[in-house]
């Protein structure tokens, strides 16, 4: 595991399923949109034991135009939606808020959860967003302080701790402590 | 009074670092996820992520 600066970390770990298939998400995600990936994905990509069924995504927001382009670029790269088969519907969930889901064509886990920013604390997490270097490409991630934060004093569960305590302990020495207690208030 | 991790240095020099216990289940789920992470944090990426491997591809496939 390397740190290059505060924008950027190598890892060189063998790549799981998982980790190969939101490579190739994200190949195809970020010729169309911003995104970050949020959530449990990122503790697992940082070693943690557990697997998970979906993948959380926040893409900044675009219009019906663009989302159609990709939308149909992921259906021809073997992807299909979970919620409809009719962009038009689709985009429709995502401007009312509402998250959609992608998968593997005729599989529906592990998936992609995606969404909007709503709120103006989900839109800063494209401003200390993180890329991470694995063997097989680059993935962009909530920054690790974000997302301890958010597990440790949003979501709370048990799950939720041992996520952020996870990343705690790994990254003791590179996290921003203060920044920690900023997102904290 | 902290207690103090229990380590070894094996005969191949490596440091082993071993698991609490803990008194109650949520002691003893934390408590492995600071092992583990230890873990990661002290060896090869090659080396933790083959065996995270284990557990993510047979869930998933």
């Amino acid at each position: 595991m390397e740190f290059i600066n505060k924008k950027e970390i190598k890892l060189n770990r063998k790549l799981s399923y998982i980790d190969k298939l939101v490579l190739n998400f994200v190949s195809i995600l970020e010729k169309y949109v911003d995104y970050v990936i949020i959530s449990g994905y990122i503790s697992i990509l940082f070693g943690r034991a557990r697997a998970t069924e979906d993948i959380d995504i926040f893409i900044k927001k675009i219009e019906e135009k663009e989302f159609s382009k990709l939308y149909e670029a992921l259906d021809h790269g073997g992807f299909w939606c979970l919620n409809a088969e009719k962009v038009e519907e689709i985009f429709n969930y995502l401007q009312d808020g509402l998250a959609i889901r992608f998968a593997r064509k005729k599989t529906s886990i592990p998936n992609f959860e995606i969404k909007f920013p709503k709120r103006a604390i989900d839109e800063e997490t494209f401003g200390d967003s993180i890329n991470v270097i694995l063997s097989g490409g680059r993935i962009i991630i909530s920054s690790l302080e974000r997302q301890i934060a958010f597990k440790r004093y949003f979501l709370k569960s048990d799950k939720d701790i041992e996520d952020a305590l996870h990343i705690e302990e790994i990254l003791k020495i590179n996290l921003i402590m203060i920044k920690l207690i900023n997102l904290r208030k | 009074m902290k207690d103090k991790k229990k380590i070894k240095i094996t005969d191949n020099k490596e440091i082993r670092i071993f698991l609490k216990p803990g008194r109650n289940n949520k002691e003893e789920r934390l408590n492995f996820v600071r092992y583990w992470a230890q873990y990661v944090k002290n060896h090869k990426d090659e080396d933790w992520s083959g065996q995270q491997n284990l557990l993510i591809d047979s869930q998933v496939q």
